[in-house]
């Protein structure tokens, strides 16, 4: 993990934060956005500064917050932990997997179930002393012959429904689409107007490269040693939040064929390699690429193996995001559009 | 020094430092993407099999330019390189042999033309890397083992 010195700037009169990289352009701070970037309201609450629904697809009143603004109360990935079974857990990814449900007083004799009831989703009160798991999320099979759905489930979210599926691959393409905004725009304030110069989707490319891919592996794919390296090894590690990891929403044809859809390991997030393989195609890293991708084909010994077969959901969603990659790195202005390329091209 | 180095008589000394570079290589190849293998697949294993199979292919390469050389004198950088790529190239072939008389022709599709030549070049270069090192780093002790040995020759002559 790189570390560099932010200039973070503070509004005396309305207590608005703004943040600053050393070379003079904005940081926007991850996914602690709130810390680095806030407009603070009169009352002293923070609003954030883009709207934490920009799909205009999820219902307010169900869908979690980003995970962005978990400062401001996303119960899905708290900032302090929860409690499970009485055991305190202090990582994001445990809280987020919390089974949903409602929580019932077996002691009280006029209690009746509501099957309509909302779901108490984390702490039960005092009183209550069964939980009662609400239907649980299911996703599609993909190469696992799993039974799942291939599509979101149609009501999910709704009272007495099931929570909807994560959407991690929508979620990264509107995360690539907000990243490409905010490089853009810093390009056309920093750079001085020049009718001759590159554009400013050329000149943000590689701050948008930067600023996607540290998020989702650790490092860009630049065809240096430590990119080959780290991508001929694990291929890096997301640091987002867990609703932008798994291959839940993932085309079926880029589903990893060692993990079921909706599969909460490790090793199923595809959106961390779909931002590697998306960074070596920007950068042309065409060895460091190649380097990972021999151990998802079906050579023995450093492949999979002849038995095993290739992971071609793998290997597909390389070879489409490094093409992605080279297509954005050809014609640096499809950015305006790079969510819609990503959720047409790879997202269900 | 120079003419003890390149004395046939202890050429089999200088053989068997290249071939544990070729052995310590294997080892270091299969562990490599064994580590790449445990990150998305939690159930993949280090396997000495695999670096017996790796080392023999190496090790076979390495014969075979012996061979090609003709006797037991002492074998250069070039041979070292030469036997790299040899058995890469032979790793390479005998996969692709084995996915055709397995799985057919339609097993090859995962493997693009571009794919096979990074194995090809970073096999041979990291096999002949390590050996190098192993050679280069054992030269004082062959050197000390073949000065004691011609030391001894002349006693006795």
């Amino acid at each position: 993990m790189t570390s560099e010195v932010v200039w973070k700037h503070r509004d005396a009169v309305t207590g608005s934060i703004s943040s600053i990289r050393t070379e003079g352009w904005s940081y926007w701070g991850g996914e602690n956005d709130s810390d680095f970037n806030a407009e603070i309201e009169p009352l002293g609450g923070d609003i954030p500064s883009v709207d934490p629904y920009p799909t205009g697809n999820e219902d307010p009143s169900t869908a979690p917050m980003p995970t962005r603004f978990k400062l401001n109360g996303n119960v899905f990935n708290t900032e302090y932990g929860c409690i499970i079974d009485g055991i305190m857990q202090s990582r994001p990814e445990d809280c987020s997997r919390i089974p949903r449900g409602y929580w019932i007083d077996e002691d009280d004799p006029n209690y009746t179930p509501d099957p309509n009831a909302e779901p108490d989703t984390i702490f039960g009160g005092a009183t209550r002393t069964r939980f009662i798991p609400l239907p649980s999320v299911t996703g599609t099979g993909g190469n696992t012959g799993s039974s799942l759905p291939t599509t979101p489930l149609q009501n999910c979210g709704q009272p007495g429904q099931p929570p909807c599926p994560p959407t991690p691959c929508a979620k990264m393409a509107e995360r690539a689409q907000k990243v490409a905004q905010e490089t853009v725009r810093d390009a056309i304030r920093n750079t001085p107007y020049d009718p001759k110069g590159p554009s400013s989707y050329h000149i943000a490319l590689p701050y948008f490269d930067f600023n996607f891919t540290t998020l989702y592996t650790g490092h860009r794919v630049d065809g240096s040693t430590s990119s080959i390296s780290a991508l001929s090894g694990g291929g890096g590690v997301n640091n987002s939040s867990p609703q932008e990891q798994g291959q839940q929403d993932f085309k079926n044809e880029f589903i990893d064929a060692d993990f079921p859809r909706n599969s909460t390991k490790r090793g199923a997030d595809q959106v961390h390699h779909f931002a590697a393989y998306f960074s070596a195609g920007i950068n042309l890293a065409t060895l460091s690429s190649y380097g990972h991708s021999v151990s998802d084909t079906n050579l023995p010994i450093f492949g999979r193996g002849v038995s095993k077969g290739p992971n071609s959901g793998d290997l597909n969603l390389a070879n489409k995001a490094y093409d992605l990659g080279a297509r954005v790195r050809k014609q640096p202005n499809l950015l305006y559009k790079i969510e819609e390329l990503i959720k047409n091209e790879f997202c269900l | 020094m120079n003419s003890v180095f390149r004395d046939p008589k202890f050429s089999i000394l200088r053989a068997l430092v290249d071939i544990l570079g070729f052995a310590i290589g294997s080892f270091c190849l299969v562990w490599v993407s064994f580590s790449s293998k445990q990150l998305s697949d939690e159930t993949a294993y280090f396997s000495f099999f695999e670096v017996a199979v790796v080392f023999s292919i190496f090790l076979t390469a390495y014969l075979m330019t012996a061979v090609f050389y003709g006797n037991r004198t002492a074998l250069g950088l070039k041979a070292l390189l030469l036997s790299s790529l040899l058995g890469t190239l032979i790793y390479i072939c005998g996969s692709f042999l084995l996915l055709l008389l397995t799985q057919g022709v339609d097993s090859l599709n995962s493997l693009s033309l571009g794919m096979s030549v990074f194995v090809f070049i970073s096999l041979g270069l990291v096999s002949f890397l390590i050996a190098f090192a192993v050679r280069l780093l054992l030269t004082p002790v062959i050197l000390s083992v073949e000065r004691y040995s011609l030391d001894k020759q002349k006693q006795y002559k």
